[in-house]
């Protein structure tokens, strides 16, 4: 235990000692900070209003309709003019205008702009406006009062949603977040951990460590203090982004994404630390178990490859089950059970969908003791692995000469 | 403390690295491990200190079956490693934690050696910024600094000036005379003559000859003579003219002296008679004593000109 106390300080310290560690963590609080800070110094008030022409439009209407255009359009300036089609679309070519609308009949018209974003709602909210308009001309000349014809148009539905699961449209953005933070600290710590161990391997150090502490030690507290060194990194930025992001909610209140993800439950953060946790684990320990068969640092990046690949692949699934909103799927529900790629999958399903709290616990307990079984078969190759210099054997030899427990054949 | 290695056997998948090892070491001797490169002396000494286990064979302290937890070791390997981005000093307190100091007493254990290696001023320097002999010192450092009764040197010379080369020889010298059992590996048979009181000759994973120095060296055929005269082209004459028949081939000049390899040790004394009468005038004339070098050529060298394995 005292062996393993000393590789894990020297382990931590290490990390926490190297200066590009401390720049990264030091830069992205300060980015936090920034970011975060921004609107508190630089209000959208005074931001230059994009313009939007109208025209096509009677004198005596514009009065009315330009009030009902300012009311829906907030971030623009509404211009009236009488320009033909072809010379709006021109002032718009020449940036005259940003947009322009031509009105071609009582419920027609031309929407002019340069480009249109994907979140450009512009067209929906015309349409519901001249619509509107439409029904209250056509109601009038029905012989209905305008006071009641006002009334009939102007009658909004009332709606309330009750969710019996998880409401996605406010879960989707913190789980985006939190399940990008995960695959980034499990790839992240765990490349660091197999980047750690080729290079005692390659600088011989390990000849010395091997003959001073027992493997179990030495890839234990090597991976508990890579983690920990990790967290440290990991619970320093959460906590600025955390602190910096309340500090200045109130100059966020109109974004949602910020909104819903600084209002992200205390559960979901709880299940985001103990799947980072355990995920970090599982695929810290196969990181460092492979990277024990490389002779040199520069064959890490290949040694490791089939390690990444099944990193990238679960992320892969659960983002486009994200994507489709059909967190449980039966691939899902089978992904979340299997210890490679329950810590992404069962978070998603957990924030984002419909799960039992036993279908959690038992998620939970496969994956920690797939932990521990991989933590020994780990140790098992990396005890073979690292006195093995020159050609990497195949994996399959390796296994079985690690399960078998027998001596180093080599 | 006499550490025995019985009979000790190991295979690399199907390459036969040891076929049967044994020897002593003894506490305040030095052992000398000596052979080609692939000989087999550091996977013997890496089966020793328990990176490798044996197939066959055992390995005894005191009569009592080796175990690191009684016996504290040291090891500098021949491929030399340490942590290149990590100071000095923070890596030598680790190494000696490691081998169970606490913290304080490792800092002063570190303090100790930097001074003795006069390495003291590299306290908080990076491993990476120092030369190689400086490297080289450290590790030995790193070996030693938990004053470790068995002590295992790979190749411990190797790359070191003669100035670093002196300090080390000092330091062995003291580990001995301390009590300590050193076994040590080196190609430089010098450092070996100077220390070691029994060696072994490994090649192709067996000892070929073992023993004391001095009884290796006279067990060995006294076939070679050596003379010395001021006319050597008039003395070179007369051998090859009328005792040719005692020679193996005519007299070689090495050193400024003549050597003459004799046909058979037998025929030392009649060479010496045939001598005393002829009328060659002579300084002088002695039966050569074998180096160790000669001794680790003739028993290490390919005959067939193949590199051994």
């Amino acid at each position: 235990m005292k062996q393993f106390m000393t590789v894990f300080a020297f382990e931590y310290k290490n990390l926490l000692k190297n200066k590009f560690f401390l720049v990264t963590t030091l830069l992205l609080i300060l980015a936090a900070a920034v970011f975060f800070s921004f609107p508190r110094f630089f209000d959208n008030g005074d931001e230059k209003k994009s313009s939007m022409a109208f025209s096509g439009i009677e004198q005596n209407q514009q009065e009315a309709l330009g009030k009902t255009f300012e009311k829906a359009f907030p971030d623009k300036k509404i211009i009236f003019t009488d320009l033909s089609l072809k010379e709006l679309k021109k002032a718009v070519e020449k940036e005259k205008y940003d947009s322009a609308v031509f009105l071609t009949g009582p419920a027609s018209y031309t929407y002019i702009a340069k480009t249109i974003a994907i979140t450009d709602t512009t067209g929906e909210t015309l349409k519901s406006i001249l619509k509107t308009r439409y029904e209250f001309s056509e109601m009038i000349m029905r012989g209905i009062p305008p006071d009641k014809a006002g009334e009939i148009v102007s009658h909004s539905v009332s709606a309330k949603i009750i969710t019996t699961g998880k409401d996605q449209t406010s879960s989707f953005f913190y789980t985006y977040v939190l399940i990008f933070a995960l695959y980034m600290i499990i790839i992240l710590y765990g490349q660091l951990v197999a980047t750690n161990v080729a290079t005692e391997k390659s600088s011989r150090v390990m000849e010395i460590l091997i003959t001073s502490a027992k493997t179990d030690h030495l890839i234990f507290g090597k991976i508990i203090g890579t983690g920990l060194a990790g967290l440290s990194q990991a619970v320093s930025i959460f906590a600025a982004v955390f602190i910096f992001c309340r500090l200045n909610l109130s100059f966020w209140e109109d974004n949602f994404v910020i909104k819903t993800v600084a209002d992200m439950p205390a559960d979901i953060m709880i299940y985001a630390f103990i799947f980072s946790l355990l995920g970090y684990f599982i695929y810290a320990f196969m990181y460092g178990a492979i990277a024990s068969l490389a002779s040199r640092t520069e064959d890490i990046n290949t040694t490791i490859m089939p390690v990444t690949f099944i990193l990238i692949a679960a992320f892969a699934v659960v983002i486009f089950a994200m994507n489709t909103g059909d967190v449980d799927s039966m691939l899902m529900i089978v992904c979340s059970h299997f210890p490679l790629t329950s810590p992404m999958a069962m978070f998603v399903r957990i924030s984002m969908g419909d799960v039992a709290a036993l279908e959690i616990a038992l998620s939970i307990i496969i994956l920690f003791v797939s932990v521990v079984l991989t933590g020994y078969l780990a140790t098992a190759i990396y005890r073979v692995g690292v006195l093995l210099y020159g050609k990497p054997p195949k994996i399959s030899e390796v296994f079985k000469i690690a399960v078998s427990k027998k001596d180093n054949p080599y | 403390m006499e550490l025995k290695v019985k009979d000790i056997t190991k295979n690399f998948g199907d390459n036969e690295v040891l076929k049967g090892i044994s020897f002593s070491a003894r506490a305040g001797e030095a052992f000398g491990l000596l052979g080609r490169n692939g000989a087999g002396k550091t996977t013997t000494m890496r089966i020793i200190l328990g990176i490798f286990k044996s197939d066959s064979g055992i390995i005894e302290v005191d009569g009592m079956p080796f175990d690191d937890k009684n016996i504290s070791t040291g090891y500098m390997p021949e491929e030399k490693g340490l942590y290149p981005k990590v100071k000095i000093a923070d890596q030598l307190i680790y190494f000696a934690m490691l081998k169970g100091m606490n913290r304080s007493l490792a800092k002063t254990a570190v303090e100790k050696w930097l001074a003795k290696l006069d390495m003291s001023r590299y306290y908080g320097t990076k491993l990476m910024n120092l030369s190689k002999g400086n490297q080289q010192k450290i590790q030995l450092a790193a070996a030693l600094l938990h004053e470790p009764d068995l002590i295992i040197l790979d190749e411990p010379f190797s790359g070191l000036d003669p100035v670093n080369a002196s300090v080390l020889e000092n330091i062995i010298k003291e580990l001995i005379s301390e009590g300590r059992t050193v076994i040590f590996s080196s190609h430089q048979m010098n450092y070996i003559e100077s220390f070691c009181n029994e060696i072994a000759i490994l090649k192709g994973g067996k000892i070929v000859v073992d023993g004391g120095i001095p009884e290796i060296k006279r067990s060995y055929p006294r076939d070679r003579i050596v003379l010395s005269a001021g006319d050597k082209k008039a003395v070179g004459d007369h051998i090859i003219s009328s005792m040719a028949d005692l020679t193996v081939s005519a007299p070689i000049i090495k050193d400024g002296q003549m050597q003459i390899k004799l046909k058979d040790k037998d025929m030392k004394n009649e060479f010496f008679r045939r001598i005393a009468i002829s009328d060659v005038d002579i300084d002088g004339i002695y039966v050569k004593e074998p180096s160790l070098t000669d001794i680790f050529v003739d028993h290490t060298e390919d005959k067939e000109g193949r590199v051994n394995q």
